[in-house]
């Protein structure tokens, strides 16, 4: 599927650059899917019908590639999480990613990325910022 | 796991760990629900010709094994108010690798009535090697 997509490229980012919202459903069969990935058996899940926090890195990264696909390439530097309350299954994230820096030092591109998530009431689910090493 | 909870946990104290095998199936099985087909990730074949030498998992498992570790600790008091701050992925882990998620408190703090726990978190490899560190901020509930 990616190779329908043109790649995201530093010479089309830039600061304040938003990217159109992702709106990402949070579906029985994805979180299940997901924890039997990762081998995470926490009760808490299925007992209050939540999803694990750290779908964040897939909505996240889903929010500034939705219509390109990333160079190959690319490290991801580092990361921050910010979780502010549960996401329930069933809920339908919208999540709204934007370039906050981006710079070159010796000859190397670097991208931050922030992503605002939000649930389908307006509340404030998470925030994830990501430092990327962009490679063209 | 969520049952290991503690009484007003000291600065040095432990997280309980968590270990995890890394296969390729996990690799794959993450591609697919991320939509991540990164061949770096589930290409061998590709992934032999690069400098890693072989398949490489996607960083953002390592935040998932991060968040169970925090998560089984602190429960919603990880949930609903928790941060992972500065993740740095330091080596890659590979199909085969045995990899142990891992933290302890180091600071403490109040704020708006709440205890705030700071902590190290990071995973090592089979080896002992950190393969990638950070800091985690939660809140403790009693």
């Amino acid at each position: 599927m990616n190779a329908e997509k043109n790649e995201l490229l530093f010479q089309d980012l830039f600061v304040e650059k938003e990217f159109r919202p992702l709106i990402f459903p949070v579906d029985d069969g994805f979180v299940q899917k997901f924890l039997e990935t990762v081998q995470d058996k926490n009760p808490l899940y299925s007992q209050k019908n939540i999803a694990p926090q750290s779908i964040a890195g897939i909505y996240s990264r889903l929010s500034y590639l939705q219509d390109h696909r990333m160079p190959f390439g690319g490290i991801l530097l580092a990361q921050d999480y910010e979780f502010y309350r549960f996401i329930r299954v069933g809920d339908t994230l919208i999540s709204r990613a934007r370039v906050t820096r981006r710079y070159q030092e010796d000859s190397r591109n670097f991208v931050t990325i922030e992503v605002n998530t939000h649930n389908q009431r307006g509340e404030k689910i998470s925030l994830v910022r990501l430092f990327i090493r962009w490679p063209k | 796991m969520g049952t290991e909870r503690f009484q007003n946990p000291a600065i040095g104290s432990q997280i309980p760990p968590i270990i995890k095998e890394m296969t390729q199936e996990v690799i794959n099985k993450w591609a697919e629900v991320s939509t991540d087909f990164n061949p770096l990730h589930v290409d061998p074949d590709y992934a032999k010709n690069t400098r890693f030498g072989t398949t490489i998992a996607h960083g953002q498992i390592s935040i998932a094994y991060l968040n169970e570790l925090m998560t089984n600790w602190l429960g919603e008091g990880w949930i609903c108010g928790g941060k992972l701050m500065g993740i740095r992925f330091l080596k890659p882990i590979s199909p085969g690798d045995t990899v142990k998620a891992k933290g302890g408190v180091v600071g403490k703090t109040v704020r708006n009535g709440e205890q705030l726990l700071e902590c190290e978190v990071f995973i090592e490899n089979q080896s002992g090697e950190r393969v990638v560190s950070g800091k985690a901020i939660g809140r403790f509930i009693r």
